[in-house]
């Protein structure tokens, strides 16, 4: 009963093509802080909020260390497991960074979905709007448009 | 509409929280009415969320509309519900063995063939699964010559055959049941038994056991593969084989390399020849390893041939 | 041994006709060694490359034929081979469609048992 579904249009011609191409079983597209704009092959809104928070905090992470290093940043983590693989990258768009999470299983390849993600990226690139002007996050702002996030994807 | 749905739909009007939507759904299913089939068994399962046989039935549904990583998403929630669920274990082993996964094909086969020793469908589908050995042969001259003798003239346009009703021992069954709403495909049953094909392949030797005509979707037209034991196992095989079509023309999509004409698999106990026969149609033929490649080739471009005329002939 | 898959992907491409060769991680679908022409994208020779064999293997098994040692694909802008089939490393190549295919044949069989 999976379905992809998006908080800002414009990613779901990209992300609808991308789980196709690459048979990707769950993917979000997220902001750096974790913010979901758009997932396929969730079912639980706690779920969702569980791997875009996880996912964002492993690429933060991973900034620090290259930092530490005196890399720029890293590009493509890869998780191997012994049924399912995970992809975390980050790409940047016209609507600013995003960070992208696959999981995908045996019936693909790591090889397959980065070759996808980088025709996903530039789709988005293609399809997304000019950056919108922020203006200072207010906690209070943050939690309704995370539900209104949320309602949007699960579509309560 | 059908007396069985129109009986089952007041029924379920009757008392919503009946679990007869299953029946419901199954029946549109069989019917090809896969949108119809879907809502029900959603609106079933929002009532009845931790119901396996529901699952078990929406993953039919999606794998009917070809939406394979949903139906391996329901089939994983049936035997999250019930490990031993049979519907399941052969649907996900159906969905692993069209996606390549033998490995994994065959353990949720065997699982399944653990819970229904009986289930002689299920062993047939892994003992192919597994890989038999290629049929025993004449010897090789003789052979040769068979198959160099000219393809009769074209058969005649198939007459139209029911489908016939999917059973629960058939994990191929329910994307058989949908073969009439397929496009490009010719009015023929998907799920007839190989006596009952289109001679499309007459004079050419291994007609019936060795070369197989099959559509985009993966269902048989013409033709059948035989295993080792003499069983038809056209059926599994065209599902694995659509799926090495539908990769070739992607590979050759991003390549650049053009549409694609021919893959041979030098494998241990045959060669295999496939080819793309008509728009969606994918001609595949078997021969022994001691043929050699270059007049496997020439004897999967005569297949075609006859494939093509056939195909013109009922008018795809 | 790096330098010894490069020695057998040098003797493959001296084999007229022939646009790339490279040996992929065969679950992976990744590059793992490749000689590759200008206009040849290793990330998708590799990825591919490994997805097709691994569909052909299913499909040869389902067909009777046992495990599957060698593929051709023929198109009409090219031919695409893999041997290796099976293993941990695939060999695959990338060729004019007037490639010599059984000399590219012999030689990333002789690719393949380096890995063996």
């Amino acid at each position: 009963m999976s379905t992809t579904t998006v908080v800002e249009s414009w990613t779901e011609g990209p992300l609808v093509r991308f789980v196709a191409q690459a048979s990707a079983r769950l993917v979000v597209v997220m902001t750096p802080a974790g913010q979901v704009l758009a997932q396929h092959g969730f079912t639980r809104a706690v779920d969702l909020m569980s791997a875009s928070a996880l996912g964002a905090a492993i690429m933060a992470s991973s900034g620090e260390i290259a930092k530490q290093m005196g890399e720029p940043s890293f590009g493509t983590l890869y998780h191997a497991g012994k049924k399912h693989g995970i992809h975390l990258a980050p790409c940047e768009t016209p609507r600013g960074r995003l960070i992208v999470l696959t999981v995908f299983g045996k019936e693909t390849s790591i090889g397959l979905v980065q070759v996808f993600f980088d025709e996903f990226v530039a789709a988005l690139k293609q399809a997304a709007p000019a950056r919108q002007q922020t203006g200072p996050v207010l906690a209070a702002d943050f939690e309704r448009e995370l539900n209104n996030s949320l309602a949007s994807l699960f579509r309560r | 509409m059908a007396d069985d749905i129109r009986a089952l739909s007041t029924a379920l009007a009757r008392d919503p929280s009946s679990l007869r939507y299953v029946d419901l759904a199954e029946a549109l299913r069989r019917r090809g009415q896969l949108q119809e089939a879907m809502q029900v068994a959603l609106h079933g399962l929002g009532r009845h969320p931790g119901h396996a046989d529901g699952y078990d039935c929406l993953a039919r549904i999606h794998s009917d509309r070809a939406e394979l990583s949903e139906a391996r998403a329901a089939w994983e929630r049936v035997l999250a519900i019930l490990p031993e669920h049979l519907g399941a274990l052969k649907g996900i082993g159906f969905l692993y063995f069209r996606q390549g996964d033998v490995r994994r094909a065959s353990e949720a086969l065997e699982h399944a063939l653990a819970v229904d020793p009986a289930d002689e469908a299920t062993r047939r589908a892994l003992a192919a699964v597994r890989g038999e050995p290629a049929p025993a042969r004449r010897s090789g001259p003789a052979r040769t010559r068979a198959a160099l003798q000219p393809a009769p003239e074209p058969a005649p346009a198939a007459s139209v055959v029911t489908a016939a009703p999917a059973t629960p021992a058939a994990p191929a069954a329910p994307v058989a049941a949908a073969a009439s709403a397929a496009p490009h495909a010719p009015a023929v049953s998907a799920a007839s038994a190989p006596s009952a094909r289109p001679p499309v392949f007459g004079g050419l030797e291994g007609a019936t056991t060795d070369i197989l005509l099959l559509d985009a979707r993966g269902l048989v037209m013409a033709g059948g593969l035989s295993a080792g034991d003499g069983s038809d196992v056209s059926e599994l095989a065209a599902a694995a084989l659509a799926g090495v079509s539908g990769e070739a023309e992607r590979t050759c999509e991003y390549m650049a390399l053009g549409a694609w004409t021919a893959i041979v698999a030098e494998a241990e106990h045959a060669n295999v020849v496939l080819a793309p026969a008509s728009e969606g149609a994918v001609l595949m033929v078997r021969r022994e390893r001691s043929t050699p490649v270059g007049l496997a080739l020439r004897i999967a471009d005569r297949a075609r041939g006859a494939a093509v005329r056939w195909l013109q002939s009922v008018g795809v | 041994m790096s330098e010894q898959l490069m020695r057998a992907l040098d003797r493959l491409s001296r084999v007229r006709g022939v646009r790339g060769s490279m040996y992929v991680a065969a679950e992976d679908g990744l590059p793992v060694a490749q000689l590759l022409m200008e206009n040849v994208n290793g990330k998708v020779l590799a990825a591919f490359a490994a997805s097709l064999a691994r569909k052909v293997s299913g499909a040869a098994a389902a067909t009777g034929g046992g495990r599957v040692r060698f593929v051709q694909m023929l198109s009409a802008g090219g031919v695409l081979l893999v041997a290796g089939v099976g293993g941990e490393l695939l060999v695959a190549v990338v060729a004019d469609p007037g490639v010599n295919v059984g000399l590219a044949r012999l030689e990333m069989l002789r690719a393949a048992e380096t890995t063996a």
